[in-house]
């Protein structure tokens, strides 16, 4: 087994080896270094190229957004569209829809009201009102992303056709 | 009605089974039938020197409503077995009532847990609701927004029915 001593020696010394070589080996060859890139001067954007830059983003963005949709609130396959996340399995939607075709399938424990009769008596009320007071939160929120969806639509259906 | 098959049975066909597929012998076959059914034995003994007669009953009646091959609500009050007196039964039968309850409050628990997980994480931040909304696709804003309303129902449903309960207690 190595002293610490030794081993921090050892690391060091091929560490800094190894650097040397590699930058050299780079500069025969014409590269630049990753030490180089760091330590050097922001490349200067043209105007251009910053709303260019801005713009890549922006669509990166845009895309991960759709793609998080998908997951969660479904999409299109070939026999039609598909339910995500939030509705199905083991989410509160899955868990509370007995007609709904998942594994809480026809399950009368599963039906919002029994459920609640049955753990009304098991927790307490501070923590029932907290309960209360999230679901409602969820739905308020839901509502609100489908008032701005059904507004989009709207908008967009009325935009007339340019021929 | 055809017999159902016995344990040992059922051991002895599936080790001949096994005995074809992998060349072994008739001795090979009563040697692992014999020790599976020595093992059963002792987890038998272990069980009934550890349990109780209403242990063993609700084991056996809380793995079919918990499996949901019954609902808890065909499961009778009065003792349908002959061999356990009626005391042991109700004590089963408050224990499945019990236990029925706390699944009952872990589902409520488990929505609210998935909630603040899943849907407070997107829908809480105010930017990402607007974001949303302006990126959603144009052939899917009609599926999105029935998907949503559908939570928005369940969620309103739920706490509308806790509501009426913990009114009612009150």
């Amino acid at each position: 087994m190595l002293e610490r001593e030794e081993y921090d020696r050892i690391n060091e010394e091929t560490l800094g080896w190894a650097k040397r070589m590699n930058d050299s080996v780079r500069h025969q060859r014409g590269g630049t270094t990753l030490g180089e890139i760091f330590d050097g001067p922001a490349p200067e954007l043209t105007e251009e190229q910053q709303r260019e830059q801005a713009e890549r983003w922006r669509r990166f963005v845009d895309y991960w957004a759709r793609q998080h949709m998908e997951h969660v609130l479904g999409k299109k396959r070939a026999d039609g569209f598909e339910e995500g996340t939030w509705v199905r399995g083991w989410s509160p939607s899955g868990m509370l829809d007995p007609t709904h075709v998942g594994l809480e399938n026809h399950n009368p424990e599963r039906v919002p009201e029994r459920v609640a009769s049955l753990a009304a008596s098991e927790i307490s009320k501070k923590k029932l009102k907290n309960r209360i007071a999230r679901f409602r939160e969820v739905a308020r929120l839901c509502g609100r992303l489908a008032d701005l969806l059904e507004d989009r639509q709207r908008e967009e259906s009325s935009i007339r056709r340019i021929v | 009605m055809a017999r159902e098959e016995t344990y040992e049975e059922h051991l002895r066909s599936s080790f001949t089974n096994l005995a074809e597929k992998w060349g072994e012998d008739a001795a090979w076959i009563e040697e692992r039938v014999g020790f599976a059914l020595q093992k059963r034995y002792e987890e038998e003994e272990k069980e009934r020197k550890n349990s109780s007669a209403a242990d063993i009953v609700y084991k056996h009646v809380k793995a079919v409503a918990v499996g949901r091959h019954v609902h808890y609500d065909e499961i009778p009050r009065r003792n349908p077995l002959e061999s356990v007196d009626d005391a042991t039964w109700a004590e089963v039968y408050s224990r499945l009532q019990a236990e029925r309850r706390e699944r009952a409050a872990a589902t409520v628990e488990s929505i609210w847990k998935y909630d603040q997980k899943e849907l407070l994480k997107h829908l809480g931040q105010e930017s990402t609701v607007e974001h949303w909304a302006q990126v959603a696709p144009t052939h899917y804003l009609s599926d999105y927004a029935r998907v949503l309303r559908r939570i928005q129902n369940d969620h309103e449903h739920l706490a509308d029915a806790l509501e009426k309960e913990m009114n009612a207690d009150a």
